[in-house]
């Protein structure tokens, strides 16, 4: 589904990402485990779309597309999804306009019929309690005035609604409380399906005991250094990053 | 040129005075306010209220004075859904059949000139001229007002529905100066809901000069709605004088959207313990477009409360300019006021001269400002294209969003809707985000 071939990325002329290369199946969960400056925020907005990032060289393809030739919007259409890491406020915007516009844009995309607001609704309500977003969550701004803990659960409840083909969460699990980390993983577990990949960028395992990866790959100045199963991901809790990063610099 | 528009100005007086249009009690006030006017003629840039609003090129237009002109009195219906007492005033002509109608609606209403002529002693405070050049057009309107409305709303009175006045500038052989006056005395423990609308046809480039003095008693509430959807072309410069006593409050809302040169002075007296004055307006200035908003609140007595919340978006080669000043009295301790402006630059040619002052005279008072000016946020913006949300709309709705936050808290749902779709059609990409509002 997703190929990310000798990708090399720069941002204000500093080499980031240095011939970077990941594929993602459709049913895998691989998750981006690296030490802070490695890349992994990076990674996941030059997926997204973001302005700001050079790149330099290499290619991602995918479903077969260049994706990097696609403008954000028409990614998101295209079935991909970022949660990010420090979700943006944005007052006036509800979030129901923000769930209806960008589930219909997409479902448009699709050529399947847009959802009226009463079908919307519908489709909606049960993933606003599963979220334990509140009850006037539909009227509230965007994250307007949202604790750390509910920017990080809007951006699941998101997940839920949009149903992307690739979810790409960068740090979702960072600033969250264990009550709340459970209900964010209980929202990726029940997204997890043979036909929806996931990319768990994340700096500690924690998240990685809710949400069992099938792939745990480590990045390192910009490069993969270290692919392995969810074991990987232990040994980096009771080793850190050292060992992997000394090798790294000697190579 | 504004020697020439002074003389054309005293030519429009000699017309007046000629034909006893509305002279008698008047006639002292007229000359007088004239000459003061004359003195020193239009308001140019030097002086610091007028920086960056320029005149020259009202100065350059011929204008007939309303009271000479014939027209047809209009019935275009504004704010249909609206529940209202209604007048419409065309260029300047008030609808007196329409006044009539509403004089016992727990209101007292009259022409102005009737008013000043049964008793001029009362009115006479109102008449006085204006020794500043800068308030120049305030005499202007003194020396060559209109018939104007004088409204009393009686103690312990309070009108179950709006008064709306409509003002519908509308095109006659030339372009048109009319010179409306509105004095509004809310008595103690009363209230009223006064909404101004005003509108032009297309094609007209009539200059409207208006002045408007409120006076509210003790525990009296007034709030005020000015909707300015003129023509392109149309000049709408208005002067709003209010004296604030004890608890009374003042609820005001600017909302600029159509003219070529369009300026609300507001100057605020907060004169009694415990007054409040709550200003909010918008301002949308786009093409050439100049839209103007001079505040000054002066807190005059002990824990008075002012706000001013102010937002403006400037496309194109639209001008904005906002000048908000608060004044705080020796006499005015306890005294609170917030000061906002928030602008928004959608186009490199826009542009916006925004200065907030703040005199303090007094201790122990809570004061705040802020200005911010900036574009479209570009976080906001990624983190909607990132959910399929397609650029143009994207950014609508960001303008919305920013634009609304001076509608939203706007309590009669019929202007509020109307505003919001008002703002709405501004924006590019009108269809597609209609549905979010």
């Amino acid at each position: 589904m997703l190929s990310i071939n000798n990708l090399h990325v720069q941002v204000d002329g500093k080499n980031i990402l240095q011939g970077l290369s990941l594929k993602v199946g459709r049913g895998e969960v691989h998750a981006i485990m690296g030490p802070n400056g490695s890349g992994k925020s990076t990674l996941a907005h030059v997926l997204a779309g973001r302005n700001g990032y050079e790149i330099t060289d290499g290619s991602v393809t995918y479903n077969g597309k260049a994706l990097l030739d696609m403008p954000p919007e028409e990614r998101a259409r295209e079935g991909v999804f970022l949660a990010f890491q420090y979700p943006v406020e944005i007052p006036g915007v509800k979030n129901v306009y923000l769930l209806k516009s960008g589930l219909n844009a997409i479902r448009k995309h699709r050529g399947e019929a847009e959802l009226d607001a009463a079908d919307f609704l519908e489709l909606v309500q049960g993933k606003v309690e599963a979220m334990q977003m509140g009850p006037d969550y539909l009227s509230r701004g965007v994250n307007e005035g949202f604790s750390g803990g509910e920017k990080k659960r809007n951006e699941i409840m998101q997940l839920l609604v949009l149903e992307p083909q690739l979810a790409i969460l960068d740090e979702t699990d960072s600033g969250l409380d264990i009550d709340a980390m459970k209900v964010v993983a209980a929202g990726i577990n029940q997204m997890r399906s043979p036909e929806r990949g996931f990319l768990l960028v994340t700096h500690y395992q924690r998240l990685l005991n809710y949400v069992e990866p099938d792939f745990v790959h480590v990045l390192v100045d910009g490069k993969i250094v270290k692919t392995g199963d969810k074991s990987l991901a232990l040994d980096l809790e009771d080793r850190g990053y050292d060992w992997l990063t000394k090798k790294a610099s000697n190579a | 040129m504004t020697r020439e528009f002074a003389d054309a100005r005293r030519e429009d007086l000699g017309l007046l005075l000629a034909n006893q249009v509305h002279t008698g009690a008047l006639l002292s006030y007229r000359k007088n306010a004239f000459d003061l006017f004359a003195k020193h003629g239009l308001p140019s840039r030097r002086n610091e209220s007028w920086k960056y609003t320029s005149l020259d090129t009202l100065a350059q237009n011929q204008f007939v004075h309303a009271a000479t002109t014939k027209h047809t009195q209009d019935d275009a219906m504004v704010l249909p859904s609206l529940d209202a007492m209604r007048i419409t005033i065309t260029n300047g002509k008030v609808d007196e059949a329409a006044l009539l109608k509403i004089q016992n609606s727990g209101l007292q209403i009259f022409l102005l000139t009737d008013a000043i002529q049964a008793n001029p002693a009362l009115l006479e405070q109102y008449l006085v001229g204006m020794p500043d050049p800068a308030l120049a057009l305030h005499n202007l309107n003194t020396a060559l007002m209109d018939e104007g409305i004088y409204i009393r709303v009686p103690a312990d009175t309070s009108p179950k529905i709006p008064l709306l006045l409509n003002f519908a500038s509308r095109q006659s052989d030339s372009a048109v100066a009319s010179y409306p006056r509105i004095i509004v005395e809310v008595e103690e423990n009363a209230s009223l809901v006064l909404i101004e609308y005003h509108e032009g046809a297309n094609g007209c480039e009539n200059f409207c000069n208006q002045v408007n003095q409120f006076s509210l008693a003790s525990n009296a509430k007034l709030s005020h709605y000015s909707l300015q959807h003129g023509s392109v072309s149309d000049t709408h410069l208005c002067r709003t004088v209010v004296k604030a006593a004890r608890s009374s409050s003042l609820d005001h809302y600017g909302m600029q959207f159509g003219g070529r040169l369009l300026r609300n002075e507001i100057d605020v007296s907060l004169n009694g313990v415990g007054a409040n004055a709550h200003l909010s307006g918008l301002f949308l200035p786009t093409d050439k477009q100049h839209m103007d908003n001079q505040i000054c609140v002066e807190h005059a007595a002990p824990e008075t409360v002012s706000t001013q919340n102010y937002r403006g978006v400037l496309n194109e080669q639209g001008h904005g300019v906002f000048n908000g000043k608060v004044v705080v009295r020796e006499t005015a301790p306890k005294t609170d006021a917030r000061q906002s402006n928030r602008n928004l630059l959608l186009s490199n040619r826009a542009e916006i001269d925004t200065k907030p002052e703040l005199e303090i005279y007094a201790d122990d008072v809570k004061c705040s400002h802020g200005v911010t000016t900036g574009q479209i946020d570009q976080n906001q913006l990624f983190y909607l294209l990132s959910r399929g949300i397609d650029a143009q709309t994207a950014q609508s709705l960001l303008v919305f969003a920013f634009a609304d936050a001076v509608i939203a808290p706007v309590v009669i749902p019929e202007i509020k809707e109307h505003l919001e779709q008002q703002l709405v059609g501004e924006l590019p990409d009108t269809e597609r985000i209609r549905n979010f509002v």
